[in-house]
């Protein structure tokens, strides 16, 4: 069967159905409707009370009761997906994620499901120091994510995809069984510094969303988005028309609290400092013949630069002895030279044991400068931007100030459409054209910021924000587009 | 607003052009343009010869650079046959009390003398500071003589290794991230290239005693060039007049070219001299005296109660006629989001291309100015007791306009911001007297000889242009650099 059409989708009588999947490690197997006794979940782009705030992640959740055990044996971030459609048609996915808790008595099973933040939340990745990268870089088909690639340059949110298993969904074709796809803007503004440091991927990547704008989510087909603040307003073709035909109950909310005349944000410049030592530890570590001992190097500042040949220490950055006191010369390699993490190998290829009593790395590290704050706009009501530490400039500041202040200054209501009847055509993040008389919304433009599914997907609650004025990607210049000498655009943040 | 010199942003086709990201770039060619447009400080260094056998003339430093390896030095001398010059080289890694290494030796210094030094073989590491003494020698209570050290640079920064060759500038027919990043990176160019020219603290008297009794005192002597369209010389200076009548004199090769009007016991002044210097030949040294005459002496001039005119100097530099710095108009900037056609984006964006361009050709066509490296000078004094004696009169000063202050030395401070002085400033005695700034920040502490760059940002009340002082007994070295 095909994929439900709108007039399947809108008929007087439509019966909708849903499916809920197990991935068994190399297919997808159901569980029977009939088993499946209730079905609710949600996706969202935010979790802030502003639908266009920047950076407040939050994962799809699910949760479905099932008198089948099927994944009861080993259901522990089992991967899940749920679909729902028309007996008509196809049923199209609608969540995707892991089993994260399972509640059971003697009469069915409920599994608690989240989205794919469960993963990226448990990886630590660590990096080099990246000069002017910026935090997310557009996904295509021939985007070079793998940091072992020729020509790699994607931003620290695409690397945290990647090694958390994601890969781009532009590049399905390429990885059709990975873990979970992703797909991004390039984000506007960069850093002058980034880098990991073995973090809480989803907690990091947050803090780095936050500091140069736009919404990370995983939207309701499974796969996560990053979007620059630019596209949440961009729409391409006639946006879907929502009027009370749509839903049964609509709610509008405003928080004039939430309103802000001027926008400000702290910012701390980085700078390298001149070539010091960036780790000396006396630690002393006795070492076996023919033992390799790993040793793993924590820099309190990264480190832009090692004082190394081609990736490898010199032998001189550990002293060591033998027993009696001549002087000991072990081998030395190391991993990759992150910025405040290496791990250092120290093998005693001699018959004798060694102690090694000081190991003193030299390097260019990356420390704070000038600290200073910035603002945008003017009055009394005031939205502080938290610090990061990838705020580093007064100009990255200041165009932080000026994105946050375009989502803050003018009321963006809030707007949730309750039981409506599920379409699976709609998604977290589209633009739709809403007409509600009472309320003066004439084919108003809105972002749908959240949508669940209830009833086993029968019904649903959405909510969208009025995008207002808000611009978009269309109405600024694009750095090497050809424009004629008239035409008119902004310059962008 | 920024005002100093930021590093310039990134461009990537297909992604938002920011207005921030050239309003940047605007800034920055502002700022490149009037630091390009500055004129040369002068070269302070006079030399009293007194007879004695081994008497230190000048004491200076350099930062070095590899690849820039000729090191200067212009003296005039008038001594008799009996006396050498000779200038030694001291290392960083130098033993504290040692003179380093000989590098230069004029047997029979009579004259004009120029000392060019190849230092191409003597092992020193790039950015490494070091100490120039310049001694003048002869057998006990048997020589004579008179010497002025007339100028002192390292040359060609042309030669830098350290600085990858000009990218040159696209005209913007379109706005691609090629062109962008050219122009960007076009910048950083020449502020790395400009940042090669140590901006150095002078070092000037501070609270300096003259004379209480009817005599001519030197304030200050050294050489000034006309360069880079600037053609007047600035000296700004404040003082303390005790002497019923005196007068400042500015003398040019000998010449009495400036007479001020008689002062009169009690005016203090904050005054700026200007000399207008376009008749002489750009880009020569010239030597400049500037004197204090004094007719009438002090009214208590016995016993305790004399008391000497005090005064400070806080700039010897050329500057344009009027301070009218031919600085470039710029474009408008962006506003966030502004709207504007794409004929106006380009035109805005090719002015800044344009200044670009200009600094460029600015700053490669004068190498009297632009090509070397000019030197710090130490404070004067043969021994300790004589340098502890001027740590609180002679001191390095330095006026805003980069983002780094390299200083080496010992327990050192930057102090800046109004003054304190204390007690009464009419008190006679140096020792006596104290003054201080409000605001006063350590650099290097007092346990070693150290070498430090500190990023001016960090002192919040030091806006780009403010003037401020390098206070401490053991300064090597002060210089400021744009980035």
């Amino acid at each position: 069967m095909a994929a439900p059409t709108r007039v399947q989708i809108e008929a007087d009588v439509a019966l909708p159905t849903y499916l809920v999947e197990f991935y068994s490690g190399s297919t997808w197997t159901s569980i029977a409707n009939a088993n499946v006794v209730s079905l609710t979940g949600s996706v969202e782009t935010g979790s802030s009370d502003n639908g266009l705030a920047f950076g407040i992640l939050i994962t799809p959740r699910c949760t479905f009761e099932s008198t089948d055990d099927t994944v009861s044996l080993d259901w522990e971030l089992l991967k899940i997906r749920v679909s729902f459609g028309f007996d008509t048609s196809d049923k199209v996915k609608r969540f995707e994620g892991v089993i994260i808790g399972r509640t059971r008595n003697q009469r069915k099973v409920t599994y608690e499901c989240s989205g794919f933040s469960t993963y990226i939340e448990r990886t630590k990745i660590y990096t080099p120091v990246f000069y002017y990268r910026p935090v997310a870089t557009k996904t295509s088909v021939s985007s070079v994510e793998d940091p072992d690639g020729v020509g790699y340059r994607a931003g620290l949110l695409n690397r945290i995809m990647w090694e958390s298993g994601g890969r781009p969904y532009e590049q399905v074709a390429t990885y059709p069984a990975a873990r979970f796809y992703y797909s991004f803007d390039e984000s506007i503004i960069r850093p002058k510094w980034s880098w990991l440091n073995g973090e809480n991927g989803w907690a990091e990547a947050e803090r780095l969303v936050r500091a140069v704008g736009g919404q990370l989510f995983q939207a309701s087909d499974g796969v996560i988005y990053y979007k620059q603040p630019l596209t949440f307003g961009q729409y391409s073709g006639t946006p879907f028309t929502i009027d009370s035909s749509y839903f049964s109950t609509i709610t509008e909310n405003n928080v004039v609290l939430d309103l802000a005349t001027k926008v400000s944000c702290p910012f701390a410049e980085r700078d390298v400092k001149a070539l010091q030592d960036v780790y000396d530890n006396t630690t002393s570590y006795l070492i076996e013949p023919s033992e390799v001992r790993t040793i793993i190097i924590e820099t309190d500042l990264p480190t832009k630069e090692y004082i190394n040949t081609s990736g490898t220490f010199p032998a001189s950055i550990v002293k060591a002895t033998y027993f009696d006191g001549r002087v000991a010369a072990p081998t030395i390699t190391n991993g990759d030279l992150n910025a405040q993490h290496v791990e250092l190998y120290i093998n005693n290829t001699s018959a004798e044991p060694i102690c090694v009593d000081r190991i003193t790395i030299q390097g260019y590290p990356i420390a704070v400068g000038y600290e200073g704050s910035t603002s945008f706009g003017a009055g009394d009501v005031e939205l502080q931007i938290e610090n990061s530490v990838y705020i580093q400039t007064e100009v990255q500041a200041y165009r932080l100030c000026a994105m946050v202040y375009d989502s803050y200054n003018v009321s963006h209501s809030i707007i949730t459409l309750e039981n409506c009847g599920f379409d699976p055509d709609r998604y977290v993040g589209e633009v739709v054209s809403v007409t509600y008389a009472p309320y003066s919304l004439s084919s108003t433009l809105c972002r749908i910021t959240g949508i669940s599914f209830k009833n086993t997907g029968a019904l649903m609650d959405m909510d969208v924000v009025i995008l207002g004025d808000l611009p978009t990607r269309d109405d600024v210049f694009i750095t090497g587009t050809l424009y004629e000498n008239s035409d008119v655009r902004m310059v962008a943040y | 607003m920024i005002k100093i010199y930021q590093d310039s942003p990134y461009f990537v086709d297909g992604i938002e052009l920011s207005g921030s990201d050239l309003n940047l770039m605007r800034q920055n060619a502002i700022v490149l343009d009037a630091v390009s447009l500055l004129g040369p400080k002068a070269t302070s260094g006079v030399v009293v010869w007194n007879g004695s056998p081994a008497f230190i003339a000048w004491k200076g430093s350099f930062e070095y650079l590899t690849g820039v390896d000729t090191a200067t030095f212009g003296f005039y001398a008038n001594a008799n046959d009996k006396t050498a010059l000779k200038i030694y080289f001291k290392k960083e890694s130098d033993a504290e009390d040692s003179l380093g290494t000989l590098v230069f030796t004029d047997a029979t210094p009579v004259g004009t003398i120029t000392a060019s030094i190849d230092m191409s073989g003597f092992g020193y590491t790039n950015k490494e500071i070091i100490q120039v003494t310049v001694v003048v020698e002869g057998p006990d209570n048997d020589c004579d003589g008179l010497f002025y050290l007339t100028d002192a640079y390292l040359s060609p920064i042309s030669s830098y290794t350290g600085l990858a060759a000009w990218g040159g500038l696209d005209t913007f027919g379109d706005t691609d991230a090629t062109s962008l990043n050219k122009l960007a990176n076009a910048q950083d160019w020449l502020a790395n290239r400009l940042a090669l020219i140590p901006e150095i603290c002078q070092m000037y008297p501070r609270y300096a005693y003259s004379t209480y009794k009817p005599e001519t005192k030197e304030l200050w002597t050294g050489y000034i060039m006309r360069s880079n369209g600037c053609n007047v010389l600035q000296i700004d200076f404040n003082y303390y007049c005790s002497n019923i009548s005196e007068r400042f004199h500015l003398y040019v090769n000998g010449t009495d070219v400036v007479d001020s009007a008689v002062l009169t016991n009690g005016p203090t002044g904050n005054t700026r001299l200007y000399w207008d210097a376009s008749g002489l030949t750009e880009n020569v040294n010239y030597f400049v005296q500037f004197k204090l005459i004094v007719t009438t002496g002090c009214q208590l001039s016995n016993g305790e109660n004399r008391i000497h005119t005090r005064y400070s100097i806080n700039y010897v530099r050329m500057v344009p006629g009027g301070f009218a710095y031919s600085y470039a108009t710029p474009a408008l900037d962006f506003d966030i989001m502004e709207s504007m056609n794409y004929t106006t984006l380009k035109s805005r964006v090719d002015t800044i291309r344009s200044m670009t361009q200009t600094v460029y050709t600015r700053i490669t066509t004068n190498t009297a100015l632009f090509n070397r490296i000019p030197m710090f000078r130490q404070r004067w004094g043969d021994d300790d007791h004589e340098v502890t004696k001027w740590t609180k009169i002679a001191v390095p000063v330095g006026r805003r306009r980069g983002k780094y202050l390299k200083v080496r030395g010992r327990d050192i401070k930057i102090q800046y911001g109004a003054v304190e002085l204390k007690p009464d400033f009419k008190t006679s005695g140096m020792e006596s007297d104290f003054y201080s700034h409000i605001k006063e920040e350590t650099l290097i502490e007092n346990d070693k000889i150290q070498t430090k760059v500190i990023n001016l940002d960090q002192y919040k009340e030091l806006y780009n242009g403010r003037v401020y002082y390098i206070a401490g007994k053991d300064i090597i070295y002060a210089a400021e650099y744009l980035r």
